[in-house]
């Protein structure tokens, strides 16, 4: 390389690393046009009464989003699903279908109910035979806590609604917050008997009342109809702390402390609750094995 | 790109509250290793959860009609990438990529992707996937196990 080139070589050299930053500054700008706002940091809407305003639309759509390419096709992603390694050994369908090791899912799950041990050997059977079993797959309820937190709140006087969208239909509670006990005139049901208080800026909700007709994941997490649940929801800006805890003496060596969610809230109007079509398990019969959901 | 990248920033800051619950594993029923392409007339559609399924008549090499039925992913798929149950009307064409079912049903699979070949969306065409890799090769998925 003679001095000439080599002064080119630095000219460019130089130019490159002046431009570097400016380019990933623009890059960040362009991925993350909302990281700059701290959503947590916004006022927090206050309700008549003082307490946080926790009405809105929280949390996205479970994963799925869509595009459209240059060419002019839309692509429509449906969030990854499990199988086990065998039934793929070459990666034939890596790109069209996410592969998840359960096995290995499973051991590395932080967020696993604490079944007393005399118990695991069901767990592991409901787990094997989920596909058949689960009764989500069914198209039953899912349940309270399983349904995780609102897609919708809607505070009034003296109540706050949750409303949910699941594959298995929408569901809705009714929670009353004026301080009133526990029902004692009700049947055990899906989502069971829910009353609320206020804790400083946290909306307690307490769920007793359920039927054992649920399961907690799709990994065979049953529970009895002893189950207690604990929701705390704290809304912070446009954030919403979502903390729950499941008792249940019967299953559980301690309570079962969930990892806290934060969910954002969101003002996509593709994502607002619509009326889902309704839920019918047309394809049961040909499941050919125990590949997991 | 620009909506893509956007889309998986948002999915990804955004923890999930939708949980996607009532379905079976793909491989549960169907096959990667058999493919098919055909291209049929709409005759129907079940816009139900968990799954969309799809009729179409599809006439043979020997003039014959043979009846297709195409599951796919859930509602609110469609839904997300602006596809809707009023697009499938019968009488529409459609070329279909599919997998075929593992226990051997004949005329059965899983929806890979569609064209339209007919009506007021000629031309469109939209891959439907479960999960998948990012332009960077990550894994695509929610946090399902939480469900």
């Amino acid at each position: 390389m003679n001095g000439s080139t080599r002064r080119v070589w630095v000219a460019l050299a130089f130019a490159a690393a002046c431009l570097l930053p400016a380019r990933l500054v623009a890059q960040q700008a362009e991925k993350h046009p909302t990281e700059k706002e701290d959503p947590s940091a916004k006022p927090t809407p206050r309700f008549y009464d003082g307490h946080p305003d926790l009405s809105g639309r929280w949390g996205g759509q479970g994963g799925f989003f869509a595009f459209k390419d240059a060419q002019g096709t839309t692509h429509i992603y449906l969030p990854g699903r499990e199988a086990p390694k065998s039934a793929d050994p070459d990666d034939k369908l890596a790109r069209y279908y996410l592969q998840v090791d359960g096995d290995k899912r499973r051991a590395e799950n932080p967020d696993k109910p604490p079944y007393k041990p005399g118990l695991m050997a069901k767990v592991h059977q409901l787990d094997r035979d989920e596909n058949k079993l689960d009764p989500v797959v069914k198209c039953h309820p899912p349940g309270v806590p399983r349904m995780g937190p609102p897609a919708r709140i809607v505070q009034s006087k003296g109540w706050i609604v949750f409303i949910y969208v699941t594959e298995p239909g929408n569901f809705e509670r009714l929670i009353p917050t004026d301080g009133r006990p526990h029902r004692t005139d009700l049947d055990g049901s899906y989502n069971g008997d829910s009353v609320a208080h206020w804790e400083g800026d946290t909306l307690v909700v307490d769920d007793t009342g359920f039927n054992d007709d649920t399961w907690l994941g799709s990994d065979g997490w049953f529970h009895s109809e002893k189950m207690h649940v604990i929701e705390r929801l704290t809304r912070k800006g446009d954030t919403l702390l979502y903390e729950v805890t499941v008792e249940d003496p019967d299953v559980f060596t301690e309570p079962w402390v969930r990892r806290p969610r934060v969910l954002r809230l969101d003002t996509n109007p593709l994502d607002e609750v619509y009326d889902a079509p309704y839920c019918e398990s047309l394809d049961a019969g040909h499941i050919v094995n125990h590949d997991h959901f | 790109m620009h909506v893509r990248t956007f889309s998986l920033t948002f999915a990804g800051a955004l923890l999930v509250a939708l949980p996607l619950l009532a379905h079976h594993s793909f491989t549960a029923e169907f096959d990667v290793e058999k493919p098919v392409t055909f291209t049929g007339t709409v005759t129907g559609i079940d816009y139900v959860n968990p799954h969309v399924q799809v009729f179409l008549d599809v006439t043979g090499d020997d003039g014959k009609i043979i009846k297709w039925h195409i599951e796919s992913g859930p509602p609110n798929q469609w839904h997300r990438g602006g596809l809707r149950k009023a697009m499938l009307a019968p009488g529409t064409m459609l070329k279909i990529r599919a997998y075929g079912a593992k226990d051997g049903t004949q005329h059965f699979a899983f929806l890979r992707d569609l064209t339209f070949l007919s009506g007021p969306n000629e031309g469109q065409h939209f891959e439907l996937w479960i999960g998948g890799l990012d332009e960077n090769g990550r894994p695509i998925y929610s946090e399902r196990s939480q469900q």
